[in-house]
């Protein structure tokens, strides 16, 4: 089957995408306002659903890995997996940590410790309280998000045989033959929710990046630094995109995990060495105590219903706007792997890193506040851009890690847009694993021209609404998705047969 | 193993023992002394010496008995202060001083090393406005005024029997209506007390960073009294022949040290709570004198005030109190003729303003800028209205008025008072929104009336009026009665009394007047409203400013003292006020959400429907 190369999905992705580009490069206020009100309304109107769905994605994660599916393998049953285990590992990483990690390590942990919910801040119990908060955001709940949207792809591509749409378990829930509008729709909200999502995270990370040319070489913070930023931005993943440089951006991408892991171990022996690993035990301890408590939380008594809808939900459905753009990288690199072996890997793994990268940052910061020189609580509330630079001056060496930062967010941009550019082709051309090159210049070009849109009007609270905006629709996509896999899932001859029997050889 | 075990702890054993009695430094309580102290710990030690410092022993006799009865080895002392411990008479010249101190000393086995550089003198520091007003410049031009002030010392410069309180008062021929004695560990209140108005004069040392940093005038000794205080280490002939090293160590701070250093140290700590050992090794590494280190370069926490402001005893005070609230930052004061524009550009983190700068001014209304929200009050702004003698009586007579620049205070109240008084008005925006800038403007004609806004007894006012008799201050008030009073509910009605005899003369014929007034505020950027996503979280718009952290908006508060609540009708931090949602009552069905909810629902209905149904012919098979 060859795929028509303009087809339905991409024409209609494409109709959406591009007004949005140029109403928010017109009117950026007027896109803010639309947009920011209208994720509002539905995020805060309906908080108990958003929560209720991603702690879902966290109990059917559990299931699946310890249920009578475990065994089954995304895969043949005598295929093995593709990649070892820790490279498994490290790609996982590479592909799931964003520049976010970086951004948030020490301002998260540190805004939650300032002005924690329902309770005074700048305690030590607001600290224990903060390094809860931020694991629920960034802990199971975020890799659970990914787990499923990479699950449901993976079964299907490898173990069925079928093209890595979004709309191919949509198709098994509605039936095979359903050629009606909903596969399609489902395709484009897929699209969707990937173009804001990742022009949300790029914007943010090209600011980060200005941010610390600003505070470090003295780079004046304006908006044509940033242009230049985002053109350099554009060459090095257009050139990426159409040239097939893939190896470049392999190897730079598993320098920056190598780099990232570098930077942390830095923080954590130059830093407080001791406070940070009970930091890490503590907050290990505190988060699992606390998870089944904090999955179900929402706060209606305290009328702190704002509070989690521009936190937790926030997040939890900003990983929802990335789940179908990881989901497709993870699904790729997991062939071979038994369900039970995929869900450890790819959740368990990456919410202990993150501990860790969170006790890090966010502890240093926390001697810094209860027992050092303080400061930092009043500038993350000050410029949140700014923090990351601002605390590696408490540390030796602070300028090359400053730099090594703003080398590692740039690079994490150039590789998540890189790759961003290639998933959204390849979900545009009916699943083609070599998508045509007119649609990735096409993606390419209008991820760029939203990015700029929304950090030249400077309106980021609009690409991240954007973001909410595009994973709104795509939530009940994901619905559909996971009932379709567990409907083809219940053909599986789990318990008796030969499944069991190539459980075993596993 | 075994042995090799005992090997050590023997070695140990010996190492501890065997290792020298440590050089006991000391020092007095106050800071400069502790500083000094400390620089010379940390010199001895980079000699290699080991160094125990009891610091904070007392003032000068507890410290100075200290170091006869051999509890610490050392300590700086001053020449002048052990003259005087000795009961030796007075010496103004510093070698002279020194020679002597060193001769009264040698009996008892102690000995002044070198000076270290600089000398630390009492000063008498009055306020700004009170030396411009009274155009003060000695200590003798106080003796007129003496009687209606009041003077703040130390308890220690009160105890001093040679150089202290009473001499000072006797030689100088002054007569205090009070005088004030703290005790020596609050002396920094002093200043306080000054900057709060409570005292009129204070006895400090010429190492304060205050002065400097408050724009206080420090009076000159018209009259030899004060003798020379050089600062010197004072050392224990016992310990020089246990440890001769101590001599040559500290040889190397000697004439090192001067008077602008040690004030900037005693600014690190006193005033942005640094550590006193941080900021001595850094010094020493400055001066060459060890390695050099690394410091933190935190962004400075900039507040935005009137140029007119700067200098004066209100800002000043929100200065320490914002200080105090962010210790370890430089706090910095950034004039802008709008400070709050400056909040919101991001070129400060605080404005301090009138709060009629938090309104707006939309086509045809008033409006309460939502951009900004009060922090802080700090205290009281008056409205101040000039007009020649034979011009109008009111400003709602006039049909011009001039006023500060766009932006700023006396702008906005003159815009809101040409609305009331009708189209006719003109209204000059000046370059600057000083009173002397005013007045001009009304001796030149080029308005008939000008419009001040400053403190009760703005000095600025009191010397143009008092200067000037063809100028005078009019009701300032008529205009406001009526919509300009709805619109502007957070004036209040007020009286300014203005002394219009001349300073020197000090005729008084204070001539009162109406006016409004309104609180002085400081405030910050506030979350944006209405939506929820932006107001904090990772959604939030990066590049805008954001409020102030609920501590640091405490901090703020609780270094300023008592200060009245927020006018209801200005915008206040959340952190000052919980809960103001509570005051709309929510209704019980939110039509919107109710229609999601059921949306929600029925999709679950419906994908259950799909999930269970049987499966078609079609469907996949592994």
């Amino acid at each position: 089957m060859t795929p028509r190369s303009w087809n339905r999905v991409f024409v209609l992705s494409v109709a959406i995408c591009l007004p949005v580009a140029v109403w928010g490069a017109a009117f950026p206020a007027q896109l803010s306002d639309t947009v920011v009100g209208l994720t509002t309304f539905v995020i805060a109107g309906a908080s108990w659903w958003w929560l209720m769905l991603c702690t879902g994605f966290v109990a059917l994660a559990g299931f699946l890995a310890f249920g009578p599916y475990g065994r089954i393998r995304l895969g043949a049953d005598d295929d093995r997996p593709e990649f070892s285990t820790a490279s498994w590992i490290a790609m996982l990483f590479a592909g799931g940590m964003g520049s976010g990690l970086l951004f948030w390590g020490v301002a998260e942990p540190m805004s939650h410790f300032t002005a924690p919910p329902g309770m005074a801040g700048s305690t030590p119990a607001a600290a224990r309280e903060a390094m809860t908060i931020t694991m629920l955001h960034w802990g199971v709940h975020a890799w659970s998000i990914y787990a499923a949207c990479a699950l449901v792809i993976a079964y299907f591509t490898f173990r069925l045989g079928r093209t890595s749409m979004i709309s191919t378990p949509v198709r098994a829930l509605l039936g095979e033959r359903s050629g009606g509008p909903i596969p399609v729709a489902a395709d484009v909200l897929g699209v969707v929710a990937v173009v804001f999502g990742l022009a949300g995270s790029l914007a943010q990370g090209t600011l980060q990046v200005r941010s610390g040319l600003n505070t470090q070489l003295g780079v004046p913070a304006n908006e044509w630094i940033a242009l230049l930023i985002l053109l350099v931005l554009f060459v090095c993943y257009m050139l990426s995109a159409t040239t097939g440089v893939d190896k470049g951006i392999k190897i730079l991408s598993n320098l920056n995990m190598v780099l990232a892991v570098a930077l942390m171990l830095f923080i954590i022996f130059a830093g407080p060495t001791r406070f940070i690993f009970e930091t890490f035990i503590d907050t290990l301890g505190s988060y699992i105590a606390a998870l089944p408590e904090r999955s179900f939380r929402l706060y209606p008594f305290e009328d702190l219903t704002s509070w989690s809808a521009s936190w937790t939900l926030t997040y939890l459905i900003w990983w929802l706007a990335w789940g179908p753009f990881i989901g497709i990288f993870i699904a790729r690199i997991s062939r071979g792997r038994t369900i039970r072996e995929f869900c450890a890997g790819v959740i368990l793994v990456p919410t202990l890193f993150s501990v860790l990268w969170f006790a890090a940052f966010g502890g240093s910061g926390f001697y810094i506040e209860l027992f050092g020189l303080g400061n930092l609580g009043e500038l993350v509330s000050e410029n949140v851009a700014d923090v990351l630079f601002v605390f590696f001056q408490y540390f030796p060496l602070s300028d090359v890690l400053g730099l090594l930062a703003i080398a590692l967010v740039a690079v994490f941009l150039i590789t998540s847009a890189d790759s961003g550019t290639y998933v959204l082709a390849m979900m545009t051309s009916e699943g083609r694993l070599d998508p045509p090159l007119p649609h990735k210049m096409t993606w390419g070009v209008l991820i760029i021209v939203i990015t700029t849109a929304t950090v030249f009007a400077g309106s980021i609270d609009a690409a991240r609404a954007m973001a909410a905006a595009g994973a709104i629709p795509f939530s009940v996509v994901l619905v559909l998705q996971i009932l379709g896999f567990f409907k083809a899932l219940r053909r599986e001859k789990v318990g008796r047969g030969r499944e069991k029997a190539a459980g075993r050889d596993a | 193993m075994r042995r090799r075990l005992l090997a050590t702890l023997a070695l140990l054993v010996c190492v501890v023992g065997c290792a020298r009695e440590p050089v006991v430094v000391g020092s007095k309580t106050n800071q400069e002394n502790r500083i000094a102290a400390e620089l010379c710990a940390r010199i001895l030690e980079n000699a290699g010496l080991r160094v125990e410092r009891r610091f904070g022993l007392g003032d000068s006799p507890e410290t100075f008995s200290a170091l006869r009865t051999g509890v610490i080895d050392m300590y700086p002392e001053y020449t002048g202060t052990a003259l005087g411990l000795l009961g030796a008479r007075r010496e103004v010249d510093a070698t002279q001083a020194l020679e002597r101190a060193r001769a009264g000393f040698a009996p008892l086995g102690l000995r002044f090393l070198e000076p270290l550089g600089y000398e630390s003198t009492y000063v008498v520091v009055v306020g700004r406005e009170l030396a411009s007003r009274e155009g003060l410049e000695t200590v003798s031009d106080l003796a007129d005024l003496a009687p209606q002030l009041r003077l703040g010392v130390t308890q220690a410069f009160a105890d001093r029997p040679s150089d202290g309180l009473q001499p000072f008062l006797d030689r100088f021929g002054l007569a205090f209506d009070e005088v004030i004695v703290l005790a020596d560990v609050e002396r920094t209140l002093l200043y306080d007390r000054l900057l709060d108005g409570q005292l009129d004069a204070v006895v400090g040392f010429s190492t304060d960073p205050e002065q400097g940093d408050y724009g206080l005038v420090a009076l000159a000794p018209d009259r030899s009294f004060f003798p020379a205080y050089d600062a010197v280490p004072l050392v224990s002939e016992a310990a020089l022949e246990r440890e001769p090293r101590i001599e040559s160590a500290l040889s190397k701070l000697a004439g090192r040290l001067d008077a602008d250093l040690m004030i900037e140290l005693v600014r690190q700590v006193q005033v942005f709570g640094r550590a006193p050992d941080v900021v001595s090794y850094e010094a020493l590494a400055e001066l060459g004198l060890a390695r050099e280190t690394r410091s933190l370069e935190l962004p400075a926490f900039a507040i935005a005030v009137d140029p007119e402001a700067v200098g004066s005893t209100k800002s000043a005070r929100v200065l320490r109190a914002v200080r105090e609230a962010v210790l370890g930052r430089e706090v910095e004061l950034v004039t802008a003729s709008d400070p709050g524009a400056a909040v919101a550009e991001q070129r400060a983190r605080v404005a301090h303003v009138p709060s009629i700068s938090l309104i707006e001014f939309s086509e045809d209304d008033i409006v309460r800028a939502e951009a900004l929200e009060v922090v802080a009050v700090t205290g009281t702004t008056y409205l101040y209205a000039l007009a020649r003698t034979d011009g109008p009586h009111a400003l709602s007579e006039a049909e011009s008025i001039a006023c500060g620049p766009p932006g700023s205070a006396s702008s906005k109240l003159a815009l809101v008072a040409a609305r009331a008084v009708g189209p006719a008005l003109d209204v000059l925006e000046l370059s600057d929104s000083s009173a002397e800038a005013a007045a001009q403007a009304v001796r030149d004609g080029r308005a008939e009336v000008a419009l001040v806004v400053g403190p009760r007894n703005h000095p600025g006012i009191e010397r143009t009026v008092g200067e000037d008799a063809s100028l005078r201050l009019v009701d300032a008030q008529a205009w406001w009665r009526g919509s300009q009073r709805l619109a502007l509910p957070f004036l209040r009605e007020a009286v300014v009394a203005v002394d219009t005899g001349s300073a020197s003369a000090r005729s008084a014929e204070s001539v009162s007047v109406e006016t409004v007034a309104m609180q002085t505020v400081l405030t910050g950027p506030t979350a944006p409203t209405g939506r929820v996503i932006g107001i904090m979280g990772p959604a939030t718009f990066v590049d805008a400013p954001r409020p102030l952290a609920p501590r640091t908006v405490r901090a703020i508060n609780a270094a300023l003292g008592p200060t009245p609540d927020v006018n209801p009708h200005l915008r206040a931090s959340r952190v000052l006020e919980p809960r103001p949602a509570t005051a709309e009552k929510r209704v019980l069905g939110q039509r919107g959400e109710a229609l999601l909810t059921v949306l929600i629902l029925a999709f679950l209905g419906w994908s259950g429907w799909l999930f269970v149904r049987r499966p078609d012919a079609g469907s996949p098979r592994p």
